[in-house]
């Protein structure tokens, strides 16, 4: 190629052939990427693909493993968006880690009940461990009962607060639906937004109409999803679910959330607490090492308390979501899968992921928890006083995205309750694709 | 005299005018720098000021926590080899297109042109399991095979533009010396488009460089995944790390700036030479 | 570039001055587009064809064959409300953006491709945006537009409290913000074109104007525009099929909302396959857009050839 440039007046080719030089080394550098060999991966090692919070807290584990068995695990991670695209393709092409995030019941496309029900995961049931599912995290596990996921974790939707904001306006955490409101007013006086509300988007949304379902709903009657998949009850006719929308509806009314509600996003909902321009935040556990972030002194400036959602302290419920890994069916080695999944399941390895992560444990176990983060709501864990997300056991992903939008609509006064429930009852209607 | 007066006075006017159109327009670059240079505290504090104590330390953090070493050597191989790769191929092809004036000529032109109509989700499904098929999983071929078929309709688009508007005179004045099709090409034709491959190049460097979902499914988790795959890993379900991801951003799109302003000349001329005819 | 769809002529639009034809008879070989035309076969053409035969479908993503539906996904798409609101949106961010960003884009070309000493620097300053990956910008905005954010910040410092509005939470507003982004992000990219274009137009020709006595906005409509119109061509193509095949601006930025007020068809049918895991239908949707954007397309360069002056 130099050779010939001579021949060639038109194209002076010093440029281009010292990128070509260039090339060729960044080439030669990387030479082993543009094929697959088998040594490119530490031969044997179990693969897996989990979500970017559960490879923080996989991580310490994963290293804790190979020094305990000389195995290796070799963990990839991203959004929990993308991630469920992907395993979703990757289920479809064969092409799946080992070990994988499903999404608890039939809650998304890679959720345990529907990759349960296809074949695509295997049948945990005999792990020792799968005894110590609590019984809402067991419902959203698998299929007919059988357990078909480990819970590495899991989350529970809790009212943060703004300590010095409360400790101003002379107020303790609410226990009551009325203290909420009277907390409301006298925040609100005190020039106060009560509580952040970033929906832009619908995911904090949803979290109100989970919280109050579990007391609401849920606690009452734990067998209502059967009924709404029998046709017996629905949004629409059920009482209880219209008491949830009609309370979201009252704190809505009553000036407790954040002007501009619908155009604030998440982040933006953490900054306002963490300020102390909000004072209060109902969010998954999981958001709250972002929410602790925004404030210098950290997780020492919030608490947080349970939702109350009546006047009876009594019935308060906290809503549960399991965080879960299964084995892809399709696994080159699944007892090697299955070895790391027990290993994780380990009382102390349960408790080493909650502390690191501040999350609840997954299992069921006797474990001490050092993180207090979460200690007002653990009473609530120990008692069994928790029921899953509301929507987890919905038979598609449409109903969920119909309360994220047209709850916006809602909330925006431009639908009344009867249309966003009965949108509601026909996309339950459409069952599961 | 008064007259050159009046004119230098208009003139500052008019550059004071752009210049403050300009900082309107870079408002949120602004923002961008000085999210990537704050602490989440002072970030909630303090969203709109410059950063008291800027973090200069966030831009480290980006470089060594999300692996950008690594990843800035795999986008410049996977854009580098893609964009040649549609130089060549793409500027080839226009030729052919743009001097046959048949009726097959017309429809092959057609069928590359509606690829830049077609939505990528259509066939993303079928072309992972082809890449499965071929093994190309996790390496740069397959990312590069899909970068050059996803970009060839924008490159034919502007390459044909261009060549239509050319005059055929030199190179048939080469093949009457003798020369054959390849090296009438090579020799005329090619060294004629220089203007508009100034052009592909930026705007399909751009577009591979910046891709994001189709190079996390082939080489998401692998050793050659690339910059954007890397700087989205601050992404979480709960809570981003945003002052680590738009270091990371500004750290990713250096070099493409350095690109452009080396190439900007070229880019205009390519667009100028394309359009005329 | 007369026209993206007129078709070639062999050695372009000037005349060989001799008129010589002599190397006419060896065409230029059809084999020439052979590695072209494998690329791209096996990255679009294959996949589309194949993806696109879901359509007809109740595919979930599952192993195994699914069950043909016949045109049932497309009857669900006219009479789904988030899928009209989709259809609607697209439509109107399609036309408002392609429009807006063109006169933008050419006022800016205007005022650069004069002698201010600063302009090379500006060119660069507004070209800067389109470098940036789309989820990027979307974030950038997002942060940007919320009720106590940048924006409106920057508006109260400013004294112009009145014009603060909650950008992207209010229905009424929030569709025309994400134009106003979208525009932001690829105006350069319709200024360079423009640039480009300025530059074929003949120095004489203005000055002949010029001295016949014609205003400066006289030699604008009557000179520079017409010359620009294959310029506008290529820019309104380009940001016609970019703004209908909108995607990751408004899943960031308002993931459709509030309520569908920015629904667009690329984020239904995102949901539908990813997060309803309803393939088939998301195919079908897939198949609609590229259809609409194929004959918007088409409209497009009819109507503007009509205009073009032949130089």
């Amino acid at each position: 190629m130099s050779r010939s440039s001579v021949a060639r007046p038109l194209t002076p080719r010093p440029l281009a052939s010292r990128v070509t030089a260039a090339l060729v080394a960044a080439v030669a550098l990387t030479s082993c990427g543009f094929v697959n060999t088998d040594d490119e991966r530490s031969a044997g090692a179990v693969t897996a693909y989990v979500n970017t919070e559960q490879n923080t807290g996989l991580a310490p584990l994963v290293e804790a493993y190979r020094q305990a068995t000389g195995a290796g695990v070799d963990v990839s991670s991203a959004n929990t968006d993308e991630l469920n695209q992907q395993i979703r393709v990757q289920l479809t092409s064969g092409t799946a880690a080992d070990v994988i995030r499903v999404s608890p019941g039939y809650s998304s496309p890679v959720a345990a009940g529907v990759l349960g029900a296809e074949g695509q995961i295997a049948d945990l049931s005999d792990a020792e461990w799968a005894g110590q599912l609590s019984p809402d995290t067991r419902a959203l596990a698998g299929v007919g009962g059988r357990v078909m996921a480990l819970p590495v974790a899991r989350n529970a939707i809790v009212m943060a607060y703004n300590r010095d904001v409360f400790a101003n306006a002379g107020l303790t955490p609410p226990t009551t639906w009325s203290q909420l409101l009277t907390a409301c007013r006298t925040l609100r006086d005190a020039g106060v937004t009560p509580i952040a509300a970033p929906f832009q988007g619908g995911i904090y949304l949803q979290y109100w109409v989970y919280a109050l379902a579990a007391t609401l709903v849920y606690a009452p009657q734990p067998d209502i999803d059967a009924q709404m998949a029998a046709g017996a009850t629905s949004f629409s006719t059920d009482a209880r679910w219209n008491e949830v929308f009609a309370r979201f509806a009252e704190l809505n009314e009553s000036g407790c959330f954040s002007d501009g509600m619908l155009g604030l996003p998440p982040d933006q909902g953490q900054q306002s607490v963490a300020t102390g321009g909000s004072a209060m935040l109902l969010t998954v556990s999981g958001g709250l090492p972002a929410l602790h972030g925004y404030h210098e002194a950290g997780a020492q400036a919030f608490d947080v308390f349970a939702l109350p959602a009546t006047d009876d302290t009594t019935q308060t419920h906290v809503p549960v979501a399991p965080d879960f890994l299964a084995v892809n069916a399709a696994a080159k080695d699944p007892a090697a899968a299955r070895a790391f999944l027990d290993f994780l399941a380990r009382p102390e390895n349960v408790a080493a992921y909650a502390n690191a992560m501040g999350v609840l444990p997954g299992l069921a176990v006797d474990v001490e928890i050092d993180s207090t983060v979460l200690t007002p709501v653990l009473p609530y864990v120990e008692e069994g006083r928790t029921t899953a997300y509301a929507n987890y056991l919905w038979p598609n992903g449409d109903v969920q995205q119909t309360l994220l939008q047209s709850g916006q609509e809602w909330l925006h006064g431009a639908i009344d309750t009867a249309t966003l429930l009965g949108r509601m009852d026909a996309d339950y209607a459409k069952g599961t694709p | 005299m008064s007259g050159r007066r009046g004119n230098r006075v208009r003139r500052a006017g008019a550059e004071l005018g752009m210049l403050a159109v300009a900082a309107a327009f870079l408002f949120p670059g602004y923002v961008f720098l000085t999210v990537a240079l704050k602490s989440p505290a002072e970030l909630a504090r303090n969203p709109l000021a410059p950063p008291v104590a800027p973090e200069w330390s966030n831009f480290g953090r980006a470089w060594t926590e999300g692996g950008l070493g690594t990843a800035m050597g795999n986008s410049v191989v996977v854009a580098a080899l893609s964009v040649a790769l549609l130089v060549l191929t793409g500027s080839l092809a226009a030729y052919a297109l743009a001097r046959r004036a048949g009726r097959l000529g017309y429809g092959l032109y057609l069928l590359f042109l509606l690829g830049l109509m077609i939505p990528l989700q259509l066939g993303m499904v079928p072309l992972y399991q082809l890449m499965r098929d071929l093994d190309l999983l996790r390496t740069y071929t397959s990312l590069i095979i899909f970068e050059v078929g996803h970009q060839l309709p924008l490159v034919v688009f502007l390459y044909t533009g261009f060549l239509r508007a050319l005059p055929a005179d030199y190179e048939e004045a080469a093949r009457i010396d003798g020369a054959g099709t390849l090296a009438t090409f090579r020799n005329v034709v090619f060294p004629l488009l220089r203007p508009v491959t100034g052009t592909v190049v930026i705007l399909t460097a751009i577009n591979v460089w910046n891709d994001f979902l189709t190079p996390l499914l082939y080489v998401g988790g692998s050793a050659q995944q690339t910059l954007p795959v890397a700087v989205f890993a601050f992404r979480g379900e709960f809570a981003s790390q945003w002052p680590l991801i738009f270091a990371g951003m500004a750290i990713a799109i250096t070099p493409i700036l350095v690109v452009f302003f080396l190439l900007q000349k070229h880019v205009v001329k390519g667009f100028a030479s394309g359009i005329k005819g | 570039m007369t026209a993206t769809l007129q078709r070639p002529r062999p050695g372009g639009r000037l005349a060989v001055p001799s008129g010589r034809r002599a190397g006419r008879g060896r065409a230029v070989p059809l084999g020439l587009i052979a590695p072209a035309l494998l690329f791209y076969a096996v990255v679009v053409l294959y996949p589309t064809v194949a993806g696109g035969l879901y359509a007809f479908t109740d595919w979930t993503g599952r192993a195994g064959a699914p069950d043909v539906v016949g045109l049932g996904n497309f009857a669900e798409l006219l009479s789904s409300p988030p899928a009209r609101a989709a259809l609607a949106n697209t439509l109107v961010i399609a036309v408002c953006t392609t429009v807006v960003q063109t006169v933008v884009g050419l006022a800016l070309a205007l005022a650069l491709h004069s002698r201010l000493a600063s302009r090379h620097v500006l060119r660069t300053l507004f070209f800067a945006p389109a470098l940036l990956p789309p989820v990027i910008i979307g974030f950038l905005w997002q942060y940007v537009l919320t009720p106590e954010g940048p924006l409106n910040g920057a508006l109260a410092a400013a004294g112009l409290d009145g014009l603060a509005g909650n950008w992207l939470g209010d229905s009424a507003l929030a569709l025309w913000a994400v134009i106003a982004v979208i525009i932001w992000q690829n105006a350069g990219l319709t200024m360079v074109i423009y640039l480009a274009g300025l530059q074929g137009v003949p120095a004489e020709l203005l000055e002949a104007a010029e001295i016949d006595g014609a205003s400066r906005w006289q030699r604008l409509r009557h000179v520079t525009l017409p010359m620009l119109l294959p310029a506008t061509t290529i820019a309104t193509s380009l940001t016609l099929i970019g703004s209908l095949k909108l995607f990751d601006q408004v899943y960031v930025m308002t993931g459709g909302g509030p309520g569908y007020a920015t629904e667009t068809l690329s984020v239904v049918m995102y949901e539908e396959a990813f997060v309803s895991g309803r393939y088939g239908y998301s195919a079908a949707i897939a198949l609609v857009l590229t259809m609409i954007v194929f004959a918007l397309a088409l409209v497009q360069m009819w109507g503007l050839r009509r205009y073009e002056v032949q130089p």
